[in-house]
């Protein structure tokens, strides 16, 4: 399952399992702005890909390129083959990438069952989907079996790591064939963002779910992460395993 | 006289409607007592925008068919009489500016005018312009006496409130009445006149409560009223909320007899609204002419074959339309006399006078000392509120 | 004593109704942010229509409710597209949105007397309208009955529609967090239309009964408009169970404050009402969710 020998970030080459995501020379910013440039990337069929660096890197812009809130300047993005640069965050959503943002990413005047309900209305109907949606939520509330405890409590008044789980709940509800991660750990102590990663590596596993995570926390996305990606001030400056990473000079790369 | 001076005024609008929005023109200086064909300006202020403009807009133009007409009738004695208009969108502040413009850069003799709140705020200012101000079309009681140059020549309500009060404390022997009037100051002045009339007479106001315009419950109203155990109530509303007033009145099983103003009473949209609620209940109009005069129904044919619909507000257009034919007569004795026609010779001749039978509709008028017109007041009942208010039986006509 | 039950009852009455035009314009602001002023012309607008189809052209009632939904949810829909999608684009600020929809009112109005005509439009009430009975200290008329009928319809209806359909579910998302809802895949200006379509649908059913008891006045979008401003004040601005209450409360308080004072000053009480929770309690009964646009 895991795609060992992954094409690197700028070489270009066909993957050996099929891609969901292939971006390539994205480049995006601001206004005359660049925040990124010339950065190409794959997540292949149930890959767990990270795209590291350090704040300001311009990894959040990479994400909003790639799901369509923010228009690129140049570059292509394709979603299982199809073209979808340019589209809209709404069509990207409906074509099954599904971001999960930073900060208030619960509507948190919601009941949790709510939220993951609409998650699941929003997504609902699409073909492609392969499995039912009492079956997604069955998983998803087996893994984080506090939202079944408090399913009718408004999200707004969980913690920060619950409000992950149930982020990331959502983004499961709509059974996206790309899960966008961007930076979960934010705001979170240590022993949750190791449980936070831990709940994203199991979803990664067990439901098969392709997922870009982006992340500065470099040391722990290492252990889950299938391949990674580090991009300095706009410019990718790595791509390869975590195995490769580990013998990377890090003061080279942050 | 509908007022809507607290809504927003949609004036942009209407005003772009509006089709005689600027008076004008040419013609000779306002006062040449000399023989020859002498041009005389009449100035005319009406609500030619904003909510009110509809009915305006109909003022205006019956008072042109009047100046057409008083100038054939009046062709013999060589002059002749030409409106000038300006816009007081029915408001106090637009008014002052019509009346202003009228009396200064249009030297107009003499402003005819409508809407309580207008004419109100026109009366001191026409004495100190020198101008005579003719009330053709507001009925607010606090309107006697209001200026020293304000003549009214419609008929204001106290005529009609004071003869109701009077007749049902001395015929109908109810020695107690109760009011519900409109929270305004048409509604006011009116159950003043009432209440002071129904006490001259021997009875006594027990109760008297308001609401507001265009209000779409009266019940509360109507339960304060009932527990003081009125032997008459007299109902002095607006349009929008007399409805509401009526069926509260049936609802709550009001047994006693319910008057109230031809406003109401003849008002079709009052009439349809309300329904059976308004069977049995009194209504006041003034003796004169009626819609269903030959006169009127002739000018009213005219209207609608030049304009393709009914006229918005026959009961005063009438006024409107004789109001011209007071004025030629005024200035033909100004001119008889040799007297210039001016704004203090114009008062002079109508408190001297007093007596006018030239009117064409009305036949004639007759000026109190305080200025007000007197009319007969007729008391009619609605039987069947279904039916035109032209079938209503007469209950009884009432001699100033 | 009689007399403050009957008071009240009919200030329960006449706040339902508030209430119910409190609660369309509730609907909207928490999910769009716009303090949709133009719903008081949806209200006149509806009443209008109702008027005209069943009066004025005869068509019967059922085409006239038909007549007066189609009108009311087609205004709605168009001050949406036509004012408040261009000014979310150009990202006006609230300011602006406020000034745009009480032009909208405004010229609406003026619209209004163009096409009717300033005198008022009455529908005769039928034998049906017209029944009243006397319950204990009360009397209650066929008006009251369909009121509360109409009450509960629209809040049951909003009710499940907020917490079972995808629809409202989504009216609720995009209300409270619009960017994450757009991260979703909710679109959002779709969302827009269709929240505004529901809330002025909502406002055709006062707009209707008003037009049975009284006369349909160009004006009357107005003077309800005022009333259910306090209303949402007073419920706490964005809440939907705050919308009912306040209207509920308000037209308590209008109808029973006469009891004691003179009536002239019963529009003065709401004011003070008003007053009162602007400078104790801004955030109304129920904790408003109000979000900015």
């Amino acid at each position: 399952m895991l795609s060992a020998g992954a094409p690197s970030a700028t070489d270009g080459g066909a993957a050996t399992t099929a891609e969901v995501l292939r971006v390539e020379g994205l480049q995006a910013g601001y206004g005359k702005h660049v925040v990124l440039d010339d950065v190409s990337l794959t997540v292949g069929e149930g890959e767990l890909v990270a795209l590291l660096g350090h704040n300001g890197a311009g990894k959040t812009t990479a994400l909003r390129a790639i799901t369509g809130q923010l228009r690129p300047s140049r570059g292509r993005i394709q979603l299982d083959g199809r073209d979808v640069t340019g589209s809209s965050a709404a069509l990207t959503a409906k074509l099954g990438m599904s971001m999960v943002p930073q900060g208030q990413n619960v509507f948190a005047s919601m009941t949790i069952d709510e939220n993951l309900r609409l998650a699941a209305a929003v997504a609902g109907g699409r073909p492609s989907n392969p499995r039912s949606a009492q079956d997604v939520r069955s998983f998803v509330l087996d893994m984080f079996p506090i939202l079944k405890d408090r399913g009718k409590d408004k999200a707004g008044s969980l913690s920060g790591g619950q409000r992950q789980m149930v982020a990331i709940s959502m983004a499961l509800m709509t059974q996206p064939r790309l899960m966008l991660l961007d930076e979960p750990s934010t705001g979170l102590a240590p022993v949750l963002i190791d449980e936070v990663l831990a709940a994203v590596r199991t979803v990664n596993q067990q439901l098969g779910t392709s997922v870009l995570l982006v992340e500065q926390d470099t040391k722990r996305v290492l252990r889950v992460s299938d391949r990674v990606y580090v991009i300095k001030l706009g410019v990718p400056v790595f791509s390869g395993t975590p195995h490769e990473m580990h013998q990377q000079d890090w003061s080279q790369l942050f | 006289m509908p007022k809507r001076t607290r809504r927003f005024a949609a004036v942009a609008v209407a005003a772009a409607l509006g089709l005689t929005a600027c008076g004008g023109g040419s013609g000779s200086g306002g006062g040449s007592a000399s023989g020859g064909n002498d041009t005389y300006k009449m100035g005319v202020a009406m609500a030619l925008s904003g909510a009110n403009a509809a009915l305006g807009q109909d003022f205006v133009r019956f008072i042109q068919y009047g100046v057409d007409d008083a100038n054939k009738q009046y062709a013999s004695d060589n002059f002749k009489i030409e409106m000038v208009s300006e816009d007081t969108q029915a408001t106090a502040e637009a008014g002052l500016n019509a009346l202003n413009k009228l009396a200064t850069v249009e030297s107009v003799p003499a402003v005819f005018t409508a809407w309580s709140a207008v004419v109100k705020a026109m009366a001191p200012a026409s004495e100190d312009l020198g101008v005579a101000l003719f009330n053709i079309g507001a009925n607010s009681p606090d309107l006697e006496g209001a200026g020293a140059n304000l003549r009214n020549f419609f008929p204001l309500a106290s005529v009609d409130v004071r003869a109701v009060a009077t007749y049902m404390a001395k015929e109908k022997g109810a020695k107690k009445a109760a009011i519900i009037r409109v929270n305004n100051a048409t509604g006011e002045g009116a159950a003043k006149v009432y209440k002071d009339a129904f006490e001259k007479a021997g009875g006594k106001v027990v109760a008297t409560e308001t609401i507001e315009q265009d209000a779409v419950d009266a019940s509360s109203q109507v339960a304060k009223v009932l527990a003081a155990k009125p032997d008459t109530i007299h109902v002095q509303t607006l349009l929008g909320e007399s409805s509401a007033v009526m069926k509260a009145l049936q609802e709550q099983g009001a047994k006693v007899p319910i008057t109230t103003y031809s406003g109401v009473g003849e008002a079709v949209a009052v009439r349809q609204a309300s329904g059976d609620a308004l069977n049995g209940v009194i209504y006041t109009t003034l003796g004169g002419a009626k819609v269903t005069d030959p006169k009127v129904k002739e000018l009213v044919a005219r209207f609608v074959k030049d304009q393709g619909r009914e006229p918005a507000g026959i009961s005063y257009d009438v006024y409107m339309y004789d109001s011209v034919f007071f004025y030629a007569e005024i200035i033909k004795k100004l001119r008889a006399n040799g007297d210039e026609v001016n704004g203090k010779n114009i008062l002079k001749l109508v408190d001297s006078q007093r007596d006018f039978s030239n009117l064409p509709l009305e036949g004639s008028t007759s000026f109190t000392h305080a200025g007000t017109v007197i009319k007969d007041v007729i008391l009619k009942k609605i039987e069947d509120a279904s039916k035109n208010p032209g079938e209503d039986p007469e209950v009884v006509t009432i001699k100033p | 004593m009689e007399l403050l039950l009957q008071l009240a009852k009919n200030g329960v009455i006449i706040g339902l109704l508030y209430g119910l035009f409190a609660y369309g314009m509730s609907l909207i602001i928490a999910t769009s942010g716009v303090l949709h002023f133009a719903h008081g012309l949806t209200l006149a607008g509806s009443a209008y229509s109702f008027w005209f189809f069943l009066q004025d052209q005869d068509l019967g009632v059922f085409v006239a409710i038909l007549g007066a939904l189609a009108v009311g949810g087609l205004l709605g829909i168009l001050v949406e597209l036509g004012i408040y999608r261009p000014l979310r684009r150009i990202q006006a600020t609230d300011m602006v949105f406020l000034v745009a929809s009480l032009s909208v009112l405004t010229l609406g109005q003026a619209a209004l007397i163009f096409i009717f005509g300033t005198d008022p439009k009455a529908v005769t009430p039928t034998a049906f309208l017209r029944w009243s009975t006397d319950v204990g200290p009360f009397n209650v008329r066929m008006w009251d009955l369909l009121i509360i009928g109409a009450s509960a319809l629209a809040f049951t209806a909003l009710y499940l529609l907020q917490r079972h359909t995808s629809v409202g579910l989504s009216f609720r998302a995009v209300g409270d967090n619009p960017h994450r809802a757009q991260t979703l895949g909710i679109k959002l200006q779709r969302t827009y239309v269709w929240v505004f379509l529901a809330g002025s649908l909502v406002a055709v059913l006062p707009g209707m009964l008003l037009a049975v008891q009284n006369p349909v006045t160009p004006s009357m979008g107005f003077d309800l408009l005022i009333k259910a401003v306090i209303a949402l004040v007073v419920g706490g601005i964005g809440s939907m169970p705050g919308a009912l209450l306040g209207g509920v409360l308000i037209g308590v308080v209008e109808s029973v404050a006469v009891y004691w004072l003179p009536t002239e000053w019963s529009e003065f009480t709401l004011y003070a009402l008003l007053f009162i929770f602007v400078i104790a309690r801004p955030q109304g009964l129920t904790k408003g969710a109000l979000r900015t646009a």
